[in-house]
């Protein structure tokens, strides 16, 4: 057969063989590629059907919010609740999500976040269907309330919230630049106590650090107050948790009768001492490992949701996941003690909590509460006591109804993901329902919500300083984060800007400037994608306040030496409390400033919610600015 | 003697090779070749193989399909598929050999057993590969079904390696049976064995002793294997079904092997 | 030389009976020989066994000089034989040339394809599917693969079955150039007149022993009977009461000859000289006389007769 006999060389056949299989398969076709942010990866998206709350999913192995079921089961759901769950297709005349045993979770509790902007929105596209706020505005939480009985439609994670939390003048908290009351002593606690329950709280946070703490960095309030404020919140039926950052304030927090702890520490090793406390007293721990991970460690991102583009993670999550507190510090050996700590409180049988204290730096709404169980996972605990960590016991520490379980007449909040057992697949939910609604593959972009601006001015400045698209431009400093920095504009009938106060450097994030709101609302934020680059003008101010200021002047400027000085630019991206950063450099003539919006690494520029011009050196600074384009 | 028809080679030691490396090789090809000849032109077998599990994907997965299963559908099939032709080409057409006599031919004549194992075996995987292309194409194309070039390649490459444990049992069946009875006694395995391995409906809407006895069969094992590659949902890890696989295909080598002794010595 | 093959106290049972009973066996080489017998006498079980397909009871067996049992390692020891089995049959979809390709390849210096076409008339048939072929064709397909790796012995068991008269003329046509080639032939059949036309020694089996060993000539004038033929109008059972007398048969009344039904009678007789006094005696108008040696299948038959009568 080899010399075969038309004189074809005798390797020709397999050969072409070879060719023709390996032609076959570069034609089978692919999964699209996700390359914008915004859209779902989703290979199979499953019952995506959200037009009714009333349907059949199965068969699925359940996570019952305390542990797997041994067969594969159907869930009927009825009217946004869970009305049967049997072996056999209990109601063949509703639709049917037919799956095919992936693994059914009830929707994921997050009992550390804090909740503003979009938060509830991105935290149920993870499966995160309710999530416990340790500190918010009054009026987000009363927003939210009513929508906890409701069975109708939502894109939303429902929230409880501690409202405001307690904490000393100046003390953690004040910081976020929010006007908030203050407890001094603890003869102010029950009065403290009973205004947060009219506002709405669910529970109180307080906010502690004992006097014989390692680095204390802000003001606290005192032992004695402490005490009086968990004795005021029990008086009010309400749970007392305590926000600490080290061994000797948890163990004040136990002693104190707190019901739970927000967070773990790592500073040093946890002792027999806390632990007997915590245990005798039967006190939860929110350890949030996610967020010390990523003040430490901050391998977890990389490793688990930021190379695998199987998850959806959209730009600000992304930029988020990427960002550390690198500004601290922190020795990434430091995290050996959060696992050993939260190992320790897993073995000595202390109810463990899970929850992210997102959005701070390395964590994202939703896609965290995966990295906090895996966390835990690493730590030591199992799969199914790091399930429980967000289903069932945050839904029995915290008394929250219908929520936390798969059971008769629990609310349909439940998350489909491939393989309950591997954690991962957390990160790729396959469905979410919301009171029995489907949350993923119905919802329009979330890019649509923020306005498009369209190309050319955004603000010029020639009839006042009100811009011509966008909500405001307005005056800005640390001011209102208790720095000392001020800063004050003057409109010039010329048609500019005139940006001029003090920036002191006493506070940690310093500045002072000027800003400009480009969306309708701050939390809106609005959409640049009509055009490539922002463009505007600036300099340092003429020594006359005119524009036209004669040449002389400007000339005299110039010998003084003024030659040229640096400005702040900081863009901020809703939802997230990280801006992304330039400076520039600018001198005493009008100049042009460009920005390609393909260089923003950090910055969905599909929804910027704050442009901010600051000085950038200490002192005295005039600066004038105009001309703000969106440019093709 | 000195006949020209006589061979006038000297006599060979055992030592020296009967055949050089490349007609070795040649006897390997042709024998494959043969048998793939023989094996397409028997349209009984060839139609039927092909057919079935192409019907039975677009039945279930592209018509009557609730969607979110075409993947699913493609590895029970895939699997299903490429089971008969191993099956059939061992075990019905060894047995037939065997009864005409053909074996026992080839065992007389310089004709190593071995090469006409690897004829068979390459037929059925060239037989399962076309199986493969049919499925695929009429996946991508009518099932929508969409995945990354590695795990097309993937599932094709443990479509192709299952076979050869079906091979070893039809091999088996073929020494075992006779050309009468070979048909309907594959038959009455092959089908059971698919349905009961999960490979028409998933296994776990079968009761659960059923599911329980499943572990007992290759089908399911290869089958899990082929749901581990595409990635939906199976047994949390490959081993135990690797290692049931290859516990198969030891039992399957040591049953030939014990049946092929028998044949050759018991033969009327 | 060393005998081609030498079979020494072979024995082989099949449950309780016994098919081969102490055999002794030599095959020199450029002998045909022709292993006699009746449908069950066992002939195939003795070639299976000198190949090895089946194992003896007991005996030894040996091949070019080496036991029987070397042909399951030694590839050059199988390459020297070549084998036509019982109607043995190959698949039926693959055509006579893809069959001689794979045959071929199982030996390092095959005889060339067109060879062997040209030698055993394959030409009209070569690319047909064996299953179409007709019997004859078959055999002679069949008889092409065991010629494939020139070998110096052939075994051929009942090459001829079931062909018709010309198909089997045509394959004793193959066999003869083959033996003309030096090529030793063992064969078995039950057609005698197969084994007298072919073979040069022809070993009759009967109940497990070699009840005969001679060449076809030799055995033939091993059996005293003659056969008369005559037509007479004597009764033939009257014949038949005669000492000496082993059987009569008649062959059909012929009226047209003498008008008194004078018939054609067969008789063969042990002492025809004597038979033939009294045929003449008694009947006056005999005619159509002759007198032969009996065929070889009649000796074979008496052969096997008188055996019977001794068992």
């Amino acid at each position: 057969m080899t010399p075969s006999k038309n004189g074809l060389p005798f390797w020709l056949w397999p050969t072409l063989a070879v060719l023709a299989i390996a032609g076959f398969f570069s034609l089978l076709p692919e999964p699209e590629l996700q390359t914008t942010s915004q859209t779902e990866p989703a290979p199979q998206r499953l019952g995506s059907d959200n037009t009714t709350n009333s349907f059949v999913i199965g068969p699925v192995e359940i996570f019952d919010g305390e542990q797997f079921s041994t067969a594969l089961k159907y869930v009927e759901i009825e009217d946004g609740k869970i009305s049967r769950i049997s072996a056999q297709n209990p109601a063949p005349n509703k639709p049917l999500v037919n799956t095919n045993g992936q693994t059914l979770l009830p929707g994921l509790i997050d009992a550390h976040v804090h909740a503003f902007g979009d938060a509830l929105t991105r935290q149920s596209q993870y499966g995160v269907t309710t999530v416990l706020d340790m500190f918010t505005q009054p009026a987000v939480l009363q927003a939210a309330k009513p929508l906890r009985s409701e069975t109708s439609q939502s894109n939303q994670a429902d929230l409880w919230s501690a409202g405001i939390l307690a904490t000393a003048p100046k003390g953690h908290g004040t910081e976020y630049g929010m006007q908030i009351p203050v407890i001094t002593g603890p003869e102010q606690a029950l009065e403290f106590v009973k205004a947060r329950k009219a506002e709405g709280s669910d529970y109180l946070k307080i906010v502690y650090q004992s006097a014989k703490a390692p680095r204390r960095l802000m003001p606290s309030i005192d032992q004695a107050t402490l005490i009086a404020l968990v004795n005021a919140a029990h008086a009010e039926q309400m749970l007392a948790v305590v926000h600490i950052q080290d061994q000797q304030s948890a163990l004040d927090a136990a002693r104190a009768g707190a019901d739970g702890l927000v967070h773990g520490f790592f500073e040093s090793r946890i002792q027999d001492a806390l632990l007997t406390e915590l245990k005798n007293r039967d006190i939860f721990v929110i350890p949030t490992m996610a967020v010390h991970e990523a003040m430490s460690r901050h391998t977890a991102n990389e490793k688990w949701l930021l190379n695998d583009s199987r998850i959806a993670l959209d730009a600000v999550s992304r930029s988020n996941l990427a960002k550390s507190f690198s500004q601290f510090n922190i020795p990434a050996s430091l995290y050996d003690n959060m696992m050993a700590n939260t190992a320790a409180m897993q073995q000595h049988g202390i109810r463990l909590l899970a929850g992210t204290d997102a959005p701070n730096p390395g964590t994202a709404h939703g896609i965290s509460l995966s990295v906090e169980l895996l966390l835990l996972q690493e730590a030591g605990l199992s799969v199914e006591a790091a399930l429980r960590a967000a289903t069932s016991l945050p839904a029995t520490e915290f008394s929250l109804p219908e929520r936390g379980f798969i059971k008769i007449g629990m609310r349909a909040d439940l998350l489909l993901v491939e393989n309950g057992h591997d954690l991962l697949t957390l990160t790729r939910p396959l469905q979410v329902w919301k009171n029995g609604y489907a949350r993923l593959g119905t919802e329009p972009t979330q890019a649509s919500t923020a306005k498009a601006l369209t190309l050319g001015t955004l603000a010029d400045f020639s009839q006042s300083e009100m811009p011509t698209q966008g909500l405001a431009v307005s005056a800005t400093s640390d001011e209102m984060m208790h720095g000392s920095s001020v800063a004050k504009l003057t409109w010039h009938s010329d048609g500019y800007v005139q940006v001029h106060g003090n920036l002191s450097m006493d506070s940690q994030f310093p500045w002072a400037g000027v800003s400009y709101l480009p969306g309708a609302s701050f939390e809106q934020g609005a959409n640049f994608q009509q055009g490539s680059s922002i463009s505007f003008d600036l300099r340092i101010s003429a020594t006359a306040q005119s524009k036209s200021a004669s040449a002389t002047d400007i000339a005299a400027a110039k010998t003084a030496g003024a030659a040229s000085t640096q400005i702040q630019l900081m863009i901020f991206t809703n939802g997230s409390m990280q801006p992304e950063l330039r400076t520039l450099t600018i001198n005493d003539t009008w100049q042009s400033h460009s920005l390609k919006l393909s260089e923003l690494s950090q910055t969905d520029t599909s929804q910027i919610n704050m442009i901010l011009w600051s000085a950038k050196q200490p002192g005295n600074f005039s600066f004038d600015i105009d001309n703000i384009k969106l440019q093709h | 003697m000195n006949s020209p028809l006589h061979q006038q080679v000297t006599e060979s030691t055992a030592f020296t090779p009967w055949l050089s490396v490349r007609q070795r090789l040649q006897l390997l090809a042709l024998e494959a070749r043969m048998d793939a000849l023989s094996l397409f032109r028997t349209p009984g077998f060839v139609i039927p193989s092909l057919i079935f599990p192409v019907m039975f994907y677009l039945l279930f997965g592209v018509l009557f399909g609730q969607g979110g299963q075409n993947v699913y559908l493609l590895a029970s099939y895939g699997c299903f598929g490429v089971m008969g032709p191993a099956l059939f080409n061992f075990g019905v057409n060894v047995a037939n050999e065997r009864t005409q006599g053909w074996l026992a031919m080839k065992q007389i004549a310089p004709a190593p057993v071995s090469a006409y194992i690897f004829g068979k075996i390459c037929s059925s995987l060239g037989f399962a590969l076309i199986i493969i292309v049919l499925l695929f194409s009429v996946a991508a194309i009518f099932g929508g079904v969409r995945l990354e070039t590695h795990i097309w390649l993937g599932l094709a490459a443990v479509l192709m390696l299952g076979t050869v444990p079906f091979c070893l049992f039809g091999l088996w069946l073929g020494l075992t049976l006779s050309a009468k009875a070979a048909p309907a006694t594959v038959n009455l395995i092959y089908l059971p064995m698919a349905f009961l391995g999960g490979l028409w409906i998933p296994i776990h809407l079968l009761p659960a002793a059923l599911q329980q006895f499943a572990w007992a069969l290759p089908s399911y094992h290869f089958s899990q294997l082929a749901y581990q590659v595409v990635g939906v949902k199976a047994t949390a890890t490959s081993w135990p079904h690797l290692l049931a696989i290859l516990l198969f295909c030891l039992v399957m080598v040591a049953l030939a092997t014990r049946a092929f002794r028998q044949t050759t010595n018991t033969r009327q | 030389m060393q005998p081609y093959i030498e079979v020494s106290q072979l024995s082989k049972t099949y449950g309780n009976h016994l098919v081969l009973d102490q055999l002794d066996f030599r095959l020199e080489s450029g002998e045909i020989v022709a292993i006699l017998g009746a449908n069950g006498a066992g002939k195939t079980t003795f070639l299976q066994t000198l190949l090895g397909m089946l194992r003896p009871d007991q005996g030894q067996i040996q091949l070019f000089g080496q036991p029987v049992s070397a042909l399951k390692q030694q590839m050059s020891l199988r390459g020297k034989i070549g084998v036509m089995l019982q109607q043995a049959s190959l698949p039926g979809n693959l055509t006579g040339r893809e069959h001689l390709q794979l045959f071929s390849a199982y030996y390092p210096a095959p005889m060339p394809t067109a060879d062997l076409i040209a030698n055993f008339g394959l030409a009209s048939f070569i690319d047909q599917r064996f299953s179409t072929l007709s019997g004859g064709q078959q055999q002679s397909l069949l008889f092409a693969l065991a010629m494939v790796g020139k070998p110096q012995l052939l075994f051929l068991d009942e090459p001829t079955v079931g062909l018709d008269v010309a198909a089997r003329q045509a394959f004793w046509q193959h066999i003869r150039a083959a033996a003309a080639a030096g090529i030793s032939v063992i064969l078995t059949t039950h057609y005698l007149e197969e084994a007298d036309q072919l073979a040069s020694r022809i070993l009759v089996l009967k109940d497990g022993h070699f009840i005969a060993d001679a060449s076809p000539t030799a055995l033939k004038a091993q059996s005293l009977l003659r056969r008369i033929d005559c037509h007479s109008s004597l009764d033939s059972a009257l014949v038949a009461s005669w000492p000496y007398v082993r059987q009569v048969e008649v062959i059909g009344a012929n009226p047209s000859a003498d008008g008194e039904g004078s018939q054609r009678l067969l008789i063969d007789s042990e002492q025809p000289e004597q038979t033939l006094r009294q045929l003449l005696a008694l009947d006056l108008a005999l005619s159509q006389l002759s007198v032969q040696p009996l065929s070889l299948e009649h000796a074979f038959l008496q052969l096997t007769a008188n055996q019977g009568a001794m068992a």
